[in-house]
């Protein structure tokens, strides 16, 4: 769009809002109207307007973390249990694929730049319906489980500085199996853990349709999952980044 | 006595990417409309050529922090963890509060009605960390509520829309449960409980765009082991969960998905809905 039209359609819009904040406004003064003829409800003063917020509040992304990627092509490399993962054995500057990933459209996997963790072959959690999106710096993997439970697992580069103590001074667990500190968290409609590895922030929650399950009552089944969490697979564009850091 | 809060308002998200279902990132919550009046002064780039002055209508809001008298320690956390995001509802007036610690809540036990005036009536009450038994780091006493509750415009189940807060992809779809990844970094995760899933207008792994309708809200609390539907009080249950990274002295760095209060997110998402941002998207 030019910056002519973009002006134009700026002055239309804004032309529209202002009528639209007369009507909102409206609607919100009849809102209160009403409930101030209902009872008893207290319609305090307006206390904190978002226009008074500082502007440290608003919380920005940081850039993409950097990512470990001597150790993820090493973790990637570890299992060249299939064809294309022989042919990476032969050529470094090849894509790993593991056996989970091979069954996932190739676009999803190249344009995601980071190591892709996923479930190992043979392993506890069912892949056969498995589903993946990429974003480019992150990427959401969807497994559906037995029992109307489902797992997604997320990578992420992209995070947000925490406050001081907000991670370090917070519970995290030991998990059998996993090397890094993980913090779980109980769901309303599940349970949750992230963790980072390889530079990256990787969350795996679990959605139990039942929450009385024996999967689902406790942690255990979301524990042994982490554990069980453990290929890397890079894709085109990761690899292409894994190489210009020096990765051999 | 209503005040008028004067927010310069962004408007290139609004007319270049709204409603093109390929939109990554310029209408997405880190990048677009609204992100205070001091952010569009230094940090947004094109603010000089597309932003305007105009009156946001204020509601009666109390303040993000304060809960309900009796339900929990609270949270001191005032950020907007969300800017320029979608009202997660189609329809105003919506109403933020405690599903508990008001009518037809187990804390209110003589007063069974949830369609009570008091539910549906303003100020806003922030239910961020209200007392739950779920671990919640940003709680002061470590656990709490992990989202905002909201009512729809009226009590009635299953006729209020849920929309899209971003562009963004449909990650999660459980039994009452609809999660929305952001495009744009820091690709926040957004869950929306209590759906009617027959509702759904999406699906795993679509693409929305901000203001989408997603589904109706309900008092669907998924089933029980017997395979029986359980239920809640009509509402929308909002979550917000950003990736985060704290560096410590000795260099080594964490990170945690934590939920993240969605608060001033949504009364600054309220005030730019009543003034006609986020056009609901079919
Ligand atoms: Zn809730």
């Amino acid at each position: 769009m030019s910056s002519r039209v973009k002006m134009a359609s700026a002055i239309v819009i804004g032309g529209v809002l202002a009528i639209t904040v007369a009507v909102g406004f409206a609607q919100a003064q009849d809102a209160k109207n009403n409930a101030s003829a209902s009872r008893t409800t207290t319609l305090k003063p307006t206390a904190v307007s978002t226009a008074k917020i500082n502007p440290a509040l608003l919380r920005k992304p940081e850039a993409p973390a950097r990512v470990d990627w001597s150790a993820a092509v090493m973790q990637s490399r570890a299992a060249p249990i299939n064809t294309l993962n022989l042919k990476a054995a032969r050529d470094p500057k090849a894509p790993t694929i593991q056996p989970l990933a091979a069954r996932l459209p190739r676009q999803e996997l190249d344009k995601t730049r980071l190591p892709m963790l996923m479930p190992k072959t043979g392993g506890m959690i069912k892949i056969d319906k498995a589903k993946v999106v990429s974003f480019g710096d992150a990427y959401s993997l969807n497994l559906p489980q037995d029992k109307g439970m489902q797992l997604t697992l997320m990578g992420n580069r992209s995070m947000i500085k925490a406050d001081r103590g907000m991670i370090s001074a917070k519970a995290r667990a030991k998990v059998n199996g996993v090397a890094e500190t993980v913090r779980i968290t109980k769901l309303e409609d599940g349970w949750t853990a992230s963790f980072r590895r390889y530079g990256v922030l990787y969350t795996v929650d679990l959605l139990c349709e039942d929450l009385q399950s024996a999967s689902c009552a406790t942690d255990g089944y979301l524990r042994a999952a982490i554990a069980d969490i453990s290929e890397v697979s890079l894709g085109a564009e990761a690899m292409k980044e894994a190489q210009a850091a020096g990765v051999k | 006595m209503k005040r008028l809060v004067l927010i310069p308002l962004l408007l290139l998200a609004a007319c270049d990417q709204t409603g093109t279902g390929g939109g990554t990132s310029s209408s997405s919550a880190s990048s677009s409309s609204s992100e205070s009046s001091a952010a569009s002064s230094s940090s947004a780039s094109s603010s000089s050529e597309s932003s305007s002055s105009i009156a946001l209508p204020d509601f009666p809001h109390d303040p993000a922090t304060q809960l309900a008298a009796g339900s929990g320690s609270g949270y001191a956390d005032l950020s907007n963890w969300a800017p320029g995001i979608c009202f997660p509802l189609a329809d105003t007036p919506a109403y933020a509060n405690s599903q508990v610690y008001r009518p037809g809540g187990s804390a209110r036990p003589s007063e069974p009605s949830q369609c009570a005036a008091e539910n549906y009536s303003y100020p806003w009450q922030d239910n961020f960390c209200e007392s739950r038994s779920w671990s919640n780091p940003l709680c002061n006493s470590g656990q709490g509520h992990q989202g905002q509750d909201i009512r729809p415009k009226t009590c009635k189940s299953n006729l209020y829309w849920a929309v899209a807060p971003e562009d963004g992809v449909v990650t999660q779809m459980g039994s009452m449960t609809v999660a929305i990844t952001g495009n744009a970094p820091p690709h926040r995760v957004y869950r929306y409980l209590h759906m009617q899933r027959s509702s759904l207008r999406v699906a795993l792994h679509d693409t929305v765009v901000r203001g989408q309708k997603l589904g109706l809200v309900s008092n669907n609390l998924g089933v029980n082991s017997q395979g029986q539907q359980q239920y809640t009080t009509i509402h929308l249950h909002f979550e917000i969960r950003v990736g985060q990274t704290e560096t410590l002295s000795d260099g080594t760095v964490l990170s945690a998905d934590d939920f993240v209060p969605p608060y001033t997110a949504l009364v600054d998402s309220y005030q730019r809905k009543l003034a006609g941002d986020c056009p609901t998207v079919e």
